[in-house]
């Protein structure tokens, strides 16, 4: 068998040929094709290189350059229809100066714009038609708005705005019904920072340096049923004066785990609102760093200090409920007797429940102008008098339910459970 | 008529009517000039090409890497990219920026700024770094940043920080006021992690030492007026886990194993429903002359003191937390051992397992409410006498008395 491995390996290569020319030899079906991609393939959405633009149909729209809207009258961008997404494409959309950079309000459903600039026009992002609160679920995210004359943002219900930074705008926010706004920034603003509708949400957001130059700015503007929390507001008005407002609660609206300081009023709440674990600092506001002004309002674990005053309570706000939260002023004996260095007060015809408070460093700890009050379980330390009338040292008004205050006397076991502490 | 003729027949009458609907479109061509309906290339990637360094962009618009990019020089002033133009959308397009003394510099003007999506590293000096007098409205997002001398990121006011990540850095990530930095995790910072202008929000974000001993001696977290902390954690750092300046607040926040201390706190400030566990000097650090601070609903564990209060430390208040040493042998619940301190609010506490419970020098302080558990003592002086008389100190009962005490109020031990 001297030519066996000869054999062998002639059978061992027709074999691997085999293999190797074993594929189909029918073509695939059709007619001949490039395989390379299309540069339709490559960029499919359509561009926009010109203004204004107006978008017509469903799909996805790119900027291709910076672009000028040299027309001051004429929207930007209008959007006429459903399901549109406009990526700005890091690029920046300006003029227009008394028109909308991009007008949504007859998109009439779903509409994305994202990642770039908008700056100079009257409105930026305009999605409000006829002023309702319709159904154009909007989203806007990482975009930059600056120099808006109006409103940058304006939206029907369920708009979803996040990343978002604003400077130098009327308003930073308009927001329709069922919205949600979350890292976003707004500074220097003329007017408010972000107001939004019934049943909305807002979170880590930041509203400062409002108004810088005067009065009736507000950082948040929560409608009823709306939710703020881990939010900033500060520097609502520079010097801090006039009638600038950190948030505005409407009913059953609330505010959690928040800072609010340097500014003049820190909140006024509504009927049902709830403020929950909110730092209140250095607010110069008179009356007080939160203002209720209706009924079933709940004020807890929240952080008052270097305030003039701290919780106030207008005639005819009942029912309301202050607890667990701690008030710091600043000085026992400001100017006493004045409407200055108050920590809760109660004034004619409100009534409150006023229970495990620390109020201290402050000239009236708490002021009942009013009867059916509830006040027991509260701390006070280094107070003028703990509980008065308007004037410190002057009785309570009316008939309320105030638990035993001492001082010494509660350390022992026999002392009400209701007591009050001094020290 | 035979089949050949039929099918010929069959044939032309389709060929007609083919070519009467081939011809049906408008002759009419649309107004205006011929154009091509194809995009162009520049229409395609319309953004401007980077793909060496150095470069300066000068004009607002849309960047992005072509390329990885080096900067070879790392002396003084140099870099590999930089900016002074506002309104600028910088894509790192994955790729990496490396060298300079600044990798990406932000030059006076260049406010509005976005940076994101790639990595950069190895600088004699910073990562991306705004100089002078930092603009305001910039940000960084998704980027990883390694091997920087100094600061990682520094940015003015109202920056926007988020989904980055740094290992081997100088300092981490510094902004200005109303800023909001998001999920940033910083590894072995040399000296410091995170410093938050007035006003801004961290959330989600870590310092973590992670290679071997703890590595710098800054801050993990420091808080200026009105900043806020949530969510955030500290671990094994050779500095301090949070300080927090004025009206600061530290929410849901971790610091363990922190050589400097977990928190730091300065007046008016708040630590709320946090963790410090096993951190140096105290889990709690009330610096002298503070006043008005509160620490509330938290976990402080595993140090020889939990809460330190320093000469002056007033108006503070410390509220349902849980305290708990390292044993009945050694260490304290709060350690307040000078005189000057005073106005303290102490109650509803659960403090445990250390030899001394509350060690209180000064007067005019309420302690009531606390429940000690296993501790040698429970309220004295830094003598082991009872406190000063000018303290209001409810009753200290035992458990079974305590059951049958009217007033809430009474401390309990057992």
């Amino acid at each position: 068998m001297r030519h066996s491995t000869p054999v062998l390996a002639l059978a061992a290569m027709l074999a691997a040929a085999a293999v190797l020319i074993a594929g189909p030899l029918t073509p695939p079906p059709g007619p001949p094709a490039s395989t390379p991609k299309t540069l339709n393939e490559v960029e499919p959405r359509i561009p926009i290189s010109s203004l204004p633009a107006v978008i017509n149909a469903p799909g996805s729209y790119y900027l291709t350059a910076n672009l000028f809207n040299a027309i001051s009258t004429s929207d930007s961008i209008t959007i006429g229809t459903p399901n549109v997404t406009l990526d700005l494409n890091g690029f920046v959309l300006s003029g227009g100066a008394f028109a909308i950079a991009v007008n949504a309000g007859g998109a009439g459903g779903s509409v994305t714009i994202t990642n770039g600039t908008i700056r100079g026009a009257s409105s930026a992002i305009n999605a409000n038609i006829f002023g309702g609160d319709g159904s154009i679920p909007i989203i806007v995210r990482d975009v930059r708005f600056q120099n808006i004359l109006g409103t940058a943002i304006i939206t029907q219900s369920n708009a979803l705005i996040e990343r978002c930074t604003f400077r130098s705008v009327g308003t930073a926010v308009l927001a329709g019904t069922n919205a949600t706004i979350r890292d976003c920034i707004t500074i220097d603003n003329r007017s408010a920072g972000f107001d939004v509708n019934v049943g909305s949400t807002i979170e880590r957001s930041v509203a400062s340096f409002i108004n810088s130059s005067g009065a009736g700015a507000t950082g948040f503007v929560l409608r009823p049923g709306s939710s703020a929390s881990r939010v900033i507001a500060h520097n609502v008005s520079t010097p801090p004066s006039g009638l600038n407002l950190a948030v505005f609660l409407d009913s059953s609206s609330s505010l959690r785990d928040s800072n609010i300081f340097n500014s003049h009023f820190g909140v006024t709440a509504s009927s049902g609102a709830r403020v929950d674990g909110v730092s209140f600092h250095a607010l110069s506001g008179i009356p007080y760093s939160t203002n209720v002004s209706s009924t079933g309002a709940t004020i807890e674990n929240s952080l008052f200090t270097a305030a003039n005053n701290a919780i106030g309570f207008a005639g005819n706000s009942t029912a309301n409920t202050v607890r667990n939260n701690i008030i710091r002023g600043t000085t026992i004996n400001p100017n006493p007797n004045t409407n200055v260095g108050i920590g809760i007060n109660v004034t004619p015809g409100a009534t409150a429940t006023i229970t495990g408070n620390l109020i201290g460093n402050i000239n009236r700890a708490i002021a009942l102008q009013s009867s059916f009050n509830t006040v027991h379980s509260n701390t006070f330390n280094l107070v003028g008098s703990n509980v008065s009338g308007f004037a410190a040292g002057s009785a309570p008004a009316g008939a309320n339910l105030i638990g035993p205050i001492n001082a010494a006397a509660a350390a022992t076991t026999s002392q009400s459970p209701l007591v009050n502490l001094l020290f | 008529m035979n089949t050949r003729a039929l099918i010929l027949g069959s044939c032309l009458v389709l060929a007609t009517v083919s070519t009467t609907l081939l011809v049906a479109g408008p002759l009419t061509p649309p107004p205006g000039a011929p154009a091509s309906t194809y995009k162009t290339l520049a229409q395609i990637e319309p953004r401007t090409p980077i793909s060496a360094a150095a470069f300066t962009i000068e004009a607002p618009g849309s960047y992005y890497l072509t390329s990885n990019i080096t900067q070879p020089a790392l002396g003084s002033g140099s870099f590999a990219l930089s900016i002074n133009a506002p309104d600028v959308t910088l894509d790192l397009n994955g790729f990496t920026v490396q060298g300079g003394e600044t990798a990406i510099l932000l030059e006076p003007g260049a406010s509005n700024v976005t940076i994101r999506n790639g990595t950069v590293r190895g600088t004699s000096g910073s990562g991306i770094f705004a100089a002078g007098f930092p603009e305001p409205g910039n940000t960084v997002r998704n980027v990883t940043l390694e091997s920087i001398t100094d600061a990682a990121i520094l940015l003015g006011p109202a920056a926007s920080v988020s989904d980055v990540r740094m290992i081997n850095v100088g300092d981490g990530v510094l902004v200005g006021h109303s800023s909001i930095v998001t999920a940033v995790s910083i590894q072995a910072a040399q000296r410091a992690g995170f410093t938050l202008g007035e006003g801004s929000i961290a959330q989600h974000c870590t310092v973590i030492s992670g290679l071997g001993p703890p590595t710098f001696s800054g801050h993990a977290f420091r808080l200026a007026t009105g900043a806020m902390a949530v969510n955030c954690v500290a671990r094994s750092n050779a500095g301090p886990g949070f300080i927090l300046d004025s009206a600061a607040v530290a929410r849901d926040c971790d610091a363990s194993d922190n050589a400097g201390g977990g928190f730091v706190l300065a007046s008016n400030t708040r630590i709320d429903r946090c963790t410090a566990s096993a951190n140096g000097i105290a889990g709690v650090v009330v610096p002298p002359n503070t006043t008005g601070w509160t620490i509330d609903r938290s976990t402080i564990t595993n140090h020889t003191n939990g809460i330190t209060l320093a000469t002056n430390a007033t108006q503070g208040a410390i509220r349902n937390n849980t305290i708990r040493g390292l044993g009945t042998t050694s260490g304290s619940g709060i350690l307040a051992n000078v005189a000057t301190v005073g106005d303290l609010t102490i109650t509803a506490n659960t403090i445990a397992q250390v030899q001394r419970g509350i060690i209180l020098d000064g007067g005019f302080s309420s302690i009531v409410g606390n429940a000690f558990t296993t501790v040698g003592t429970a309220i004295t002086n830094s003598f082991g006498s009872p406190a000063s008389s000018t303290n209001l100190v409810a009753n200290v009962l035992n458990s079974t008395t305590a059951t049958t005490a009217t007033n809430a109020l009474v401390n309990t031990q057992n």
